[in-house]
């Protein structure tokens, strides 16, 4: 079997259940005849023609506030925009209309959007092309959300939303995009459950909890860590944001008693938080150090390379804040 | 998520309880608020209800197993609900789907459940049992619980730092952290520092045992001539056992002593005692009188009617009198709430309600909790002086007892009166020694002159 890249990944189950369910129709910045800024919607415009595909203006409160009013008439919309640096114009639809809708209409209307959305650093995209936004997203109930961190997850987690009657932002990550490969299993075989936290790599010293390109950054420091200092951490790939999998999470700090958590976006009011708070009231009596955070600065993204590299965790960082943790 | 039928608070003095008769079989209609199953204590027995309706789905604590404040004794699911089911899009509350797998691991009570009298259980076993659970539900229901003794037991000195983890396993298996060595940083005692004493001196894994209670004197060794039976002691002799034990080491106990001349008194009951009781339907004591005296008495001296919180004094605005009534299961102190707004003869007939409950052992927790000034009687069994031990959090205790005919000299002649010693115990962090004598001194002056009582209390 090829191996193939996680944005081949997503362009070939959006070819799939495209195909399969002809309410499905996508819609966004470039996505037609350019196929997407970044190629993830190639060949779909050729494959299902100008109304399932539709090229739309540079307005995302448009293309979000489209889709409801087509969920509502039956469709299954799948909007992308363009950058998750660009959802903001969307906000309202996103959280006014999209996540309430089902709950205003009494169960009347479900909204089975699935947006995609391109974040994440690393990529020398400077400040409105590199945004880590999903703890925005985090205090909206009705939402879900993914965030691959594997090629296998990223079609399997958007087989999941599509197919899902919930509306779920689809974050998927752009310095995964080519950066990682693997063999797909086909069709039905590559399908992740929604709200299905994944443990990466098995150990009994410290948990470390993270998601997207910074798990490809912790399995290394895990590595490394496992070498030098012979400190074995578990570590958890979240895979679904909202709702989190605690009872992955905390079945594992339970055992370890030591817990670090790892992600891009700032550190303060991200999702870093909400998880050290659940463990900390659910693990108290289990933890032998303070639950710590490595995360990106309360600062906008640089767009100078040193600085970016220095505004992401690292693999140094990340070895060196497990540690601490793990020794303490 | 299926509701969880827990052992309610049983009050400050009663860490745990028996299950009694399970009302509600397994797969039985359950309404809200109906009864489900009986608890039973030494001291009383209630009825646990359902807050919402369902099925009971699963009865985790079988009839005569020990439980613990909080601990779950069953489920009750609501229709479509499966017990132990995590599907996230059901649960989509994760803070409501976390604890369903994981609690009882994260708040350590598999590990309190051991049983405090077993310190060879290991609680690593344990862990990994309920790791392997997928369902909790489907966990065996575990042995009785002793949460507060075992923390009792166990000795964490305040200025060392240990982490939670390290706090509970010393609880666990009442450990005295200051003979661990510690190997983290800066000597710090870590986990891997107290399972491997543990795994290493299972025999002393339990040498803090209640120091404070145990007798230090060595087990005594008898001869084939002196006989002995031992018993476990009930739950209601332990309760008492510790409250006692915890009040003298708490309290700085004085006792003072005052006489009484009851001959007004007792002249006045005489008369009216007849009627009252053919009235009423219970006999006049003399406690509505006492109780009436001590309210007036505690107005005067509030000091008497606080507790000491922390470093702060909670004066109470309010007079919840207990009355130490002795059952065959031993002291139990009911409390009449209010007893300031209540009349002489209300208090009488409060007074003669509690008792008559407590003989049959159908108090309530209500009926027993919150009193802020008790009253003991030891005069009916014949005492003429006792020093009586402070019920917690209170200040003070009254000894009442026997009224005795004594020679006393009165305007320079030898007179027999019906006189009464009173011995009143006062926390001497509290209350100083002139307002306690005081206090003691304005109960006996209105008792002396008790029409008194009519104007003052």
């Amino acid at each position: 079997m090829a191996e193939i890249t996680y944005i081949d990944a997503i362009n070939r189950v959006l070819h799939e259940e495209m195909a399969k369910d002809d309410t499905t129709f996508l819609i966004g910045e470039d996505v037609g005849i350019y196929g997407g800024v970044f190629k993830a919607t190639r060949g779909l415009l050729e494959e299902f023609g100008p109304e399932r595909i539709i090229d739309s203006p540079i307005s995302e409160s448009l293309i979000a506030g489209m889709c409801v009013g087509a969920a509502m008439v039956g469709c299954r919309p799948l909007p992308e925009i363009q950058f998750a640096d660009f959802i903001h114009p969307a906000f309202d639809q996103n959280v006014q209309q999209i996540a309430r809708y089902r709950w205003r209409t009494v169960g009347r209307y479900d909204m089975p959007i699935t947006i995609r959305c391109p974040w994440g650093g690393g990529v020398g995209g400077g400040v409105y092309h590199s945004q880590s936004n999903e703890a925005l997203f985090m205090n909206v109930p009705g939402l879900v959300m993914v965030a691959p961190s594997t090629v296998r997850d990223a079609a399997g987690l958007l087989r999941s939303a599509i197919r899902s009657q919930d509306p779920v932002i689809y974050w998927e990550n752009k310095k995964l995009y080519r950066s990682i490969k693997d063999e797909l299993p086909e069709g039905e075989a590559a399908t992740t459950p929604i709200g299905e936290a994944h443990v990466a790599r098995e150990g009994d010293d410290v948990t470390a909890v993270t998601f997207g390109y910074m798990l490809h950054v912790t399995l290394q420091a895990a590595d490394r860590l496992a070498e030098d200092d012979g400190i074995e951490v578990e570590v958890i790939d979240l895979r679904t944001l909202l709702p989190l999998d605690f009872p992955t999470v905390l079945e594992s700090v339970a055992r370890t008693g030591r817990a670090v958590i790892v992600h891009e976006a700032p550190r303060t009011g991200g999702i870093g938080g909400e998880i050290a708070a659940v463990i900390a009231d659910r693990c108290f009596w289990d933890l032998d150090a303070p639950v710590r955070r490595i995360c990106g600065h309360n600062t906008s993204f640089p767009a100078a390379a040193t600085m970016e590299a220095h505004y992401m965790p690292d693999v140094d960082q990340v070895a060196a804040g497990i540690r601490a943790t793990a020794t303490l | 998520m299926p509701l969880e039928i827990k052992v309610p608070s049983l009050g400050q003095s009663v860490p745990e309880a028996t299950v009694g008769k399970w009302l509600k079989k397994e797969g039985d209609q359950v309404q809200a608020d109906e009864a489900v199953v009986e608890l039973e204590t030494d001291k009383i027995n209630m009825e646990v209800t359902a807050f919402r309706g369902g099925t009971l789905a699963e009865i985790r604590k079988q009839e005569g197993a020990t439980v613990a404040v909080g601990e779950v004794l069953g489920l009750i699911a609501q229709e479509g609900e499966e017990v132990g089911a995590g599907e996230p899009e059901e649960v989509a509350e994760e803070e409501a789907a976390a604890p369903t797998k994981v609690e009882e691991k994260a708040t350590g009570e598999e590990g309190e459940e051991e049983p405090a009298g077993e310190p060879e259980a290991e609680p690593e076993e344990a862990k990994e049992e309920a790791e392997a659970e997928e369902k909790p539900a489907r966990r065996p229901a575990a042995k009785a619980t002793r949460p507060a003794a075992a923390r009792r037991e166990a000795v964490i000195p305040e200025d060392m730092k240990t982490s939670p983890a390290v706090r509970r396993l010393a609880r666990e298996h009442r450990l005295d952290l200051n003979v661990i060595e510690g190997s983290g940083k800066a000597g710090r005692v870590t986990r891997e520092d107290v399972l491997a004493y543990l795994e290493e001196a299972p025999e002393e894994a339990v040498p803090a045992a209640a120091p404070a209670e145990a007798p230090s004197a060595p087990e005594p060794e008898y001869g084939p001539d002196e006989p002995v039976e031992v018993v476990p002691m009930t739950s209601i002799r332990k309760t008492i056992a510790h409250r006692m034990a915890d009040s003298k080491r708490t309290a700085a106990h004085v006792t003072t002593v005052d006489e009484c001349d009851f001959g007004a008194l007792v002249e006045l009951r005489e008369r009216i005692k007849e009627d009252f009781l053919a009235q009423h339907g219970y006999k006049l004591t003399y406690l509505p009188f006492i109780m009436k005296a001590s309210i007036a008495a505690l107005r005067e001296f509030p000091q008497v009617n606080a507790s000491i919180r922390g470093d702060d004094i909670v004066f109470h605005r309010f007079y919840h009198i207990g009355v130490a009534v002795h059952t065959e299961a031993g002291l139990i102190v009911p409390v009449v709430k209010h007893a300031d707004r209540k009349s002489m003869v209300e208090i009488a007939g409060k007074i003669d309600e509690l008792a008559k409950k407590a003989r049959e052992r159908k108090l309530t927790m209500e009926d027993i909790q919150g009193g802020t000034f008790t009253l003991t009687n030891a005069g009916g069994f014949g005492a003429i002086l006792s020093t009586p031990i402070i019920s917690q959090p209170e200040s003070a205790v009254l000894g009442i007892h026997k009224i005795v005919e004594r020679p006393v000299a009165l305007n320079g002649q030898v007179v027999i009166r019906p006189m009464m010693w009173f011995g009143l115990s006062y926390d001497h962090r509290l209350v100083d020694g002139t307002p306690a004598v005081q206090f003691l001194r304005r109960i006996c002056e209105l008792l002396e002159k008790p029409e008194r009582l009519l104007l003052e209390a």
